[in-house]
């Protein structure tokens, strides 16, 4: 017998209600498969999530603490410096009134003695004897060439052990 | 059990191979007049199909591109044998590749000689003729080779005959020689009017045969009888005069013959292309 064959195979055209029923099972069982797995994996996320967000906050008081230090830290270091400026100026300022003490020392003329002084932040009083009223004079002509004073009176206050008293008001400028 | 169904212009003819204790059957679906459209076709098979309970079928492929030729080759090796086969199918029948799809079977060897015929047919025939059926066939006969097949499997297999099916719009001229088809050629243009061949139609037919018989080689040229088929043969007169026209003793070919199978008398002439489909599923 001549065995001729030019069959072509064709797909077939419809499904069977049992093949439809099938494959709508298969689906069905596959998406459920899907969605579980990814639950699951969603789950496992969720966990190591709520983990991470557990180590944040202790992480996170950790760091409250260290502001608190560090804020701590700028108040005492801001009192550390305003301290040092204010020893600072106390140590200008004593310097300041020592020179001005030494000056008055220093240029007293012969006979004459430092009986007082009071020093003021921007005037000097302060009181001395002198055999004349000349030498007073030449005194305050001294403190008032040396820049850190300024003369501003000189008032006789009596005699005292033979020397006259006088009281001098002197500017700082 | 195995349906061989074939599908003319005017009815589906269908032949039912016995298996167990279902007998062999055949029968005719007519087609009407005013609708032979492919979904009509299509209709009335998957009714037929869903009455008997189809499962498994061949049909017979015809029509024009479905090109058949039968040669000799000298080769044994069968890469050589392939390579003639290649040779024939491009020159010979026009095979393309891309547009056809081509089948070939080694028939018997005579001498140093292997005769093989290889059938050429286009894709989208074959898709468009096997969409007409609600299933995939199980094979796709080509007619001329199922007509071969008929007269080979039946009493005249191993005599040199010349047998022509004729419809009433569709022809099919095979010669056979010591069980070997030699020639199977397709007929266009057939157009059968009158089941009885008048002096005209007999005419034509008388030069159609004398030129097909001519494709013959010269030392086959002599043959024993000439047989008739189809629905030319429903009128017994036709095979005779026909036969007288190229000098042959005519008659007709009934396929059932021999066969125990119901079948209407003097019907068997128009199924030899379901039987052969038939019997090639078996």
């Amino acid at each position: 017998m001549i065995q001729i064959d030019l069959a072509v195979r064709r797909r077939p055209e419809k499904l069977t209600s049992l093949q439809f029923l099938l494959l709508f099972l298969g689906i069905l069982l596959g998406t459920s498969l899907i969605v579980g797995i990814g639950l699951v994996l969603q789950w496992n996320s969720l966990n190591n999530l709520a983990d991470e967000i557990g180590e944040l906050g202790v992480k996170r008081d950790s760091l409250e603490t260290l502001e608190a230090e560090i804020s701590r830290y700028k108040d005492l270091k801001d009192s550390h410096s305003e301290l040092m400026l204010a020893m600072e100026d106390a140590r200008k300022d004593t310097e300041r009134r020592l020179d001005i003490l030494r000056l008055l020392r220093t240029e007293l003329e012969p006979g004459m003695k430092f009986l007082s002084c009071r020093i003021g932040p921007d005037s000097v009083i302060t009181r001395c004897l002198s055999p004349s009223n000349v030498k007073v004079a030449r005194y305050l002509e001294e403190l008032s060439r040396s820049g850190l004073l300024r003369v501003i009176e000189s008032e006789p206050q009596g005699t005292r052990q033979g020397l006259i008293e006088h009281r001098v008001l002197l500017k700082i400028p | 059990m195995t349906y061989g169904i074939d599908i003319s212009e005017e009815e589906i003819r269908w032949v039912r191979l016995p298996k167990g204790e279902n007998p062999a059957a055949c029968g005719r679906i007519l087609i009407e007049d005013n609708d032979r459209s492919p979904r009509r076709i299509r209709q009335v098979l998957k009714e037929f199909f869903s009455r008997k309970r189809v499962s498994r079928f061949v049909f017979p492929l015809w029509g024009q591109g479905v090109r058949a030729r039968v040669f000799a080759s000298d080769k044994v090796d069968i890469s050589e044998l392939e390579d003639n086969v290649a040779w024939e199918a491009k020159f010979m029948l026009e095979y393309n590749r891309h547009r056809d799809v081509l089948s070939f079977d080694p028939l018997r060897s005579v001498g140093s000689q292997t005769w093989i015929v290889a059938v050429a047919a286009p894709l989208e025939m074959i898709q468009r003729k096997s969409g007409l059926f609600p299933k995939n066939p199980a094979h796709i006969e080509a007619a001329l080779t199922a007509l071969a097949n008929a007269v080979l499997r039946s009493k005249w297999g191993e005599k040199d005959i010349i047998i022509l099916h004729l419809d009433r719009s569709r022809g099919f001229l095979v010669v056979v020689s010591h069980g070997n088809p030699i020639l199977m050629q397709e007929i266009p243009l057939v157009n059968l009017k009158e089941t009885r061949l008048s002096e005209e139609a007999l005419s034509l037919w008388h030069d159609e045969l004398k030129v097909r018989r001519n494709f013959l080689p010269q030392d086959k040229r002599r043959l024993d009888h000439f047989l008739l088929s189809g629905e030319a043969a429903l009128v017994p007169e036709n095979a005779r005069v026909l036969g007288e026209c190229i000098d042959l003793a005519g008659e007709v070919f009934d396929p059932f013959d021999g066969v125990q199978i119901e079948c209407k008398a003097g019907e068997g002439v128009l199924f030899p292309l379901a039987y052969a489909c038939a019997l090639r599923g078996e």
